[in-house]
């Protein structure tokens, strides 16, 4: 193989790990904090994007304010999902819980469709061109995502070392025994819950000059953060990283030489990393109910 | 205990019978009131689904306001429902078609856009409601069935891609390569896509799909940049498709000539030039805007459609206006008939009609001979071709229904099967307009 074309699907795998990576942040900390498999986290996501280009494009404001004010929406809107909907289910199990999350995000995706329709979000590039290096393009927007993505995640990984942090791990650990510690469970929950969603928006606006937001892009990202949360192992954020860099490789490499089948190849990788680590890469096998 | 349940049938019988004999009822109100009846099964989440509606409301509003159609001596108003039927979603498109005809009673379906054709065709068949649909695929426009015409077919398009690739090959372009949606769709336009390129001497390449959900386009474009074409073919993308992969191609550094498919509205086209900017410059496609194709733009009917719309609705939007054909072709085969009966209108479109002007130009119906169809079943349907100076899209000439004809018979080589039909039936007359290619070209 081309020594050029074999570091630019380095490159490219990374670039798309890096857009996974964010959209997997919020989800593997509410995974790993709540217990819940949140499959509206993809919608949350998807609205970020939305918020951005409209802030950006109708409003007409700095994409800097479009970006937090995503992050603010979704914020918001994950305070909403757990008071409206989460805490209620969270007592009946682990399964009532996500099944709540399905239906909350059709409810988002049908949504979205009759209020922005056919609209294609797109803000002008953040960071215009490429960087050309021996022959291997990399696009300016997505070296932004990479870096938003490592320095979520590494804000995370000092956030979780906190005293909200910690306490948000030991409520995960065991939530009766952390409220006889003094920690208020329930706030923990809405806190994560909220700031998991909020992370998703600040993923979304990351990519919207990029990539264009549309109505489906939500399901489509989601898909493959639920792989890499599960490859990296539940609510680990360094596994999530490693993971998300992982599949974007394993993709890009897939489809320069299998073309379509790229995503079978995908979870053909994780079925074969999970049977052998079915806690993940660096972390632990997601909670079985009743065992 | 017996008698009282007896009175309670009865009572339930008797309140149910309205509900039996509504149908009829209405529809004898219908007939008394001369409402012509149509159907329109779009897509409302997408931008052309929402300019189709527009449309539609506003002909049916200009209609009535001069009185209805006259046809036969009676005068016909016209009422056009617009119902959304998802794109190519098979649960909303039945649920859509039954409704307009068992309970709006619908007679005929025109305007359709992103229906799931192949199941409209069936329940309009049985029901004998025309049906002016779209679609790809030979089954539809078959034997099969003696309701559905397609005047915007997707069969006799070759020209469209013919052209442009013949200005690409003008150019200095020597191969070419599909790159598209990876569904049945994107299959069949990737061979009919294909099939024009090699016509115009390209070098064909192995096509690249990619799949509805892909997220990052990166790996799409550095693909199809090691396989290193002068030209490339998006064929069926859509929307944010073609925005994405156009911008990684410009990311992968990969240069050439694009043609962006055949789905390409505004919206779609400012997000690229917002995205990739002078990069698509040189890149020709459709052009949809009636204002800028001469032969509708001096027309009387259209240019009072296109000045009342914007009355209406202000700023003019093209997304549309490649969709109407179905109802100009009603019209016109209403108007040559004199009847509203289905039935005979489906005899007189079977018979090689004149080939109505809508507003992207003429559309003609033809026979399809290779599948042993001689009923005038397929349409042809004109458009504009443009390419893009600057950031903005320019009319560089007119695609017309000959072209697509011709190109078509030749792309399939099918010279000999249509030359057996010409023997007997003769050649089709076309509208008057110039056109590109000849049947001179066909023995080339």
């Amino acid at each position: 193989m081309d020594l050029a074309l074999f570091f630019q699907l380095v490159v490219n795998g990374l670039m798309s790990g890096g857009i996974y990576a964010l959209i997997a942040s919020g989800f593997t900390l509410i995974l790993g904090v709540i217990q819940v498999f949140n499959f509206a986290q993809g919608q949350f996501y998807m609205l970020g994007a939305y918020v951005t280009f409209g802030v950006v494009t109708s409003l007409g404001l700095p994409y800097p304010v479009g970006v937090l004010a995503a992050l603010a929406a979704m914020f918001l809107l994950g305070v909403l999902f757990h008071f409206v909907i989460v805490q209620w289910t969270l007592p009946h199990g682990f399964f009532h819980t996500m099944l709540v999350t399905v239906a909350f995000s059709t409810m988002v995706g049908q949504a979205s469709f009759l209020t922005f329709a056919a609209d294609q979000g797109l803000v002008d590039p953040v960071i215009p061109g490429t960087f050309n290096v021996r022959g291997i393009t990399l696009n300016n927007g997505k070296l932004l995502v990479i870096g938003g993505a490592i320095v979520v995640m590494v804000a995370l990984y000092y956030f979780m070392r906190t005293k909200i942090g910690t306490a948000m791990l030991a409520a995960a650990e065991n939530k009766e025994v952390a409220q006889l510690q003094g920690i208020n469970a329930k706030r923990i929950f809405w806190v994560t819950m909220a700031v998991g969603s909020g992370l998703c928006g600040v993923a979304g606006s990351l990519i919207v000059p990029v990539l264009s937001a549309t109505n489906s892009m939500g399901m489509n990202a989601f898909i493959r953060s639920m792989l890499v949360v599960l490859i990296g192992g539940t609510g680990s954020m360094s596994g999530a990283l490693l993971a998300a860099f992982l599949v974007g490789i394993v993709e890009s490499f897939a489809f320069q030489y299998v073309g379509q089948l790229s995503l079978v190849a995908i979870f053909a990788f994780a079925a074969v990393l999970l049977f052998f680590r079915p806690g993940g890469l660096l972390g632990k096998p997601l909670p079985i109910p009743g065992q | 205990m017996r008698r009282t349940a007896l009175i309670c049938l009865v009572c339930v019988g008797i309140l149910a019978l309205p509900w039996l004999f509504f149908p009829m009822a209405r529809d004898a109100g219908a007939e008394a009131q001369n409402v012509l009846k149509m159907g329109s099964l779009t897509v409302l989440m997408t931008k052309e689904g929402v300019e189709i509606k527009k449309w539609n409301d506003l002909i049916a509003k200009m209609v009535n306001e001069k009185g209805g159609l006259s046809i036969g001596g009676k005068r016909y108003m016209v009422e056009i429902s617009t119902y959304d039927v998802g794109y190519d979603d098979s649960a909303k498109t039945l649920a859509g078609v039954q409704k307009a005809i068992h309970q709006d009673g619908v007679k005929y379906l025109i305007n359709n856009f992103g229906d799931h054709y192949n199941l409209t065709v069936v329940h309009a068949d049985q029901n004998k409601v025309l049906d002016l649909g779209v679609g790809f695929g030979n089954e539809t426009v078959g034997t099969k069935y003696q309701y559905f015409f397609r005047p915007l077919g997707g069969y006799y398009t070759a020209a469209s891609n013919y052209l442009i690739s013949r200005d690409f090959v003008q150019k200095g372009a020597k191969t070419s390569l599909v790159c598209t949606i990876d569904t049945e769709m994107g299959h069949i336009v990737a061979a009919q896509y294909g099939a024009s390129d090699a016509m115009a001497g390209l070098k064909l390449l192995p096509p690249v799909f990619f799949g509805m959900d892909t997220v990052d386009y990166g790996p799409v474009a550095t693909k199809v940049k090691s396989l290193n074409p002068d030209f490339v073919d998006f064929g069926a993308a859509i929307g944010d498709q073609i925005v994405n992969l156009t911008g990684a191609l410009k990311d992968a550094g990969w240069k050439g000539f694009i043609f962006p498919g055949a789905a390409i509205n505004p919206t779609t086209f400012s997000n690229i030039i917002k995205r990739v900017g002078s990069y698509f410059d040189g890149a020709e496609m459709f052009y949809n805007d009636p204002r800028g194709i001469p032969i509708v733009a001096k027309d009387p009917e259209m240019k009072e459609l296109i000045d009342r719309y914007i009355k209406e609705y202000g700023e003019f939007r093209t997304e549309g206006c490649l969709w109407l054909t179905g109802w100009f072709t009603l019209k016109d085969a209403m108007m040559a008939t004199n009847s509203v009966d289905p039935t005979v209108l489906k005899d007189y479109l079977a018979k090689g009609p004149k080939p109505p002007l809508s507003l992207s130009g003429y559309s003609q119906l033809y026979p399809r001979p290779d599948i042993d169809q001689f009923r005038t079943t397929d349409g042809g349907p004109g458009n504009g071709r443009g390419v893009v100076k600057n950031g903005k899209l320019e009319y560089i000439g007119q695609i017309t229904t000959k072209d697509q004809y011709i190109a078509t018979i030749k792309v399939h080589n099918l010279v000999d099967v249509y030359q057996k039909y010409w023997d007997k039936y003769g050649k089709p007359k076309f509208p008057n307009e110039p056109s590109v290619l000849d049947f001179s070209d066909l023995t080339k």
